[in-house]
């Protein structure tokens, strides 16, 4: 009987994920660049970023949300779970909206799925993680366990998260090409101190130890920035973005779309 | 997707088999497959060579007779696995001295894909010879 009641709870559970799979992804779904990186982006590129997309889904399953602590093989199964979901969803939503064919090539449809499927698994994992209800364990907030290295990861995946959310479209570029030294320098300033207002006001779990607006600066804005920009690369060189643009191209593109990520790294706590 | 877990001590918890739905192996199992699967898929194209730029093949499909003229419907189709962007598709119809040109832009031909379009020509391309080709292109 418990039996039973267990797999109804968990079939609830998926209903979540999949609920938070089409909520995170649909604006990308209905992006034309996302389309298209599909069948263009480098293959090995590709599978780097399956990978990395996997790690992370696991990486939240095991640091976000409020319940108490499973173990590692629970982790590792509501991972898994949460990217056979996002992989799901994107394809049929692909497929709905027209955009999946039968007479399309194998590797256009994988290259698409693969790509939408990113989105959809992290919304996959944060919808199940976040609306479980945090009452239960809700005074010991597992982040709150994760330590240093803990936030930042949250904070690389909130970044992954938005930067991944406008990093295809032509107007990162195109801003990049607008912007001059000074406009790039003023963007850094200001998406250092969003980072910064949002770090102090939000609160990341284990301030309270260095209360200071230097330490929280120096332990979570300057950290979180540096993370940002890395994200801000590694998205960039994915898509191929940067394969033929000079240094003054790369660097304006980099803080450009470090706004955003800069943003998602700020808002990990209220995202995840 | 967990299972709902009492917040009893370590010591009363039930085994990993016991406190773990059989959907929820499953659909790790399909998650793990499909993960595994496109990045194996990805790494045997990525690792199988394949350089070199887009070979582009544009040939006719079917000719309609329409009151706007005689569309002619063609595809492009990509055997190389380099994705081609902005490809100039034109075609010429020469019956006698006579010569019709038209020329249409597509936005992608997919690698190892095809993309179809239509050119519309005033005279009869049964009446002529028809050629076509995929003239220009250019990096996405």
């Amino acid at each position: 009987m418990a039996r039973v009641a267990t797999e109804e709870h968990y079939g609830r559970g998926l209903a979540r994920a999949c609920a938070g799979a089409i909520i995170f992804s649909f604006p990308l779904i209905m992006t034309m660049e996302m389309w298209e990186l599909g069948f263009y982006v480098d293959r090995l590129r590709l599978g780097l970023f399956v990978l990395v997309t996997a790690a992370t889904v696991w990486g939240l399953a095991s640091f976000a949300g409020f319940r108490e602590s499973a173990g590692r093989v629970d982790d590792l199964l509501d991972a898994f779970a949460a990217l056979a979901v996002g992989y799901v969803i994107s394809a049929a939503m692909l497929a709905l909206f027209g955009l999946l064919t039968p007479d399309m090539a194998l590797r256009e449809v994988v290259g698409m799925v693969a790509i939408q499927a990113a989105p959809a698994s992290i919304g996959a994992i944060v919808a199940d993680k976040q609306l479980q209800g945090g009452g239960e364990g809700g005074e010991n907030p597992r982040e709150e366990r994760a330590g240093y290295v803990g936030q930042l990861f949250l904070m690389a995946a909130g970044a992954l998260f938005l930067a991944f959310n406008v990093a295809p479209t032509e107007e990162m570029i195109l801003i990049g090409y607008k912007m001059s030294a000074w406009h790039a320098i003023a963007a850094a300033a200001a998406s250092l101190l969003l980072l910064h207002a949002l770090v102090y006001t939000v609160g990341f779990a284990g301030q309270a130890e260095h209360e200071t607006h230097l330490r929280a600066f120096i332990d979570f804005t300057l950290a979180g920035y540096g993370i940002a920009l890395l994200v801000s690369l590694y998205i960039l060189w994915t898509f191929g973005r940067l394969d033929h643009a000079g240094a003054a191209e790369t660097v304006r593109a980099v803080v450009v779309l470090g706004f955003p990520a800069a943003l998602g790294a700020a808002a990990a706590r209220l995202l995840v | 997707m967990a299972p709902p877990r009492k917040r009893a001590g370590k010591a009363a918890r039930p085994s990993l088999r016991e406190r773990t739905p059989i959907v929820e192996w499953c659909a790790a199992a399909l998650g793990l497959i499909l993960t595994l699967g496109v990045v194996g898929y990805s790494a045997w194209e990525g690792l199988g060579g394949g350089g070199g730029p887009p070979d582009l093949r544009a040939e006719v499909r079917e000719v309609h007779a329409l009151g706007s003229g005689h569309v002619v419907e063609f595809q492009v189709r990509n055997l190389s696995a380099a994705t081609a962007a902005d490809v100039v598709v034109s075609a010429t119809l020469r019956s006698g001295a006579a010569a019709e040109t038209h020329s249409v832009t597509l936005d992608y031909v997919p690698g190892l894909g095809a993309a179809r379009g239509g050119l519309v020509f005033k005279a009869d391309p049964a009446g002529g010879t028809l050629t076509i080709a995929a003239e220009a292109y250019g990096e996405p």
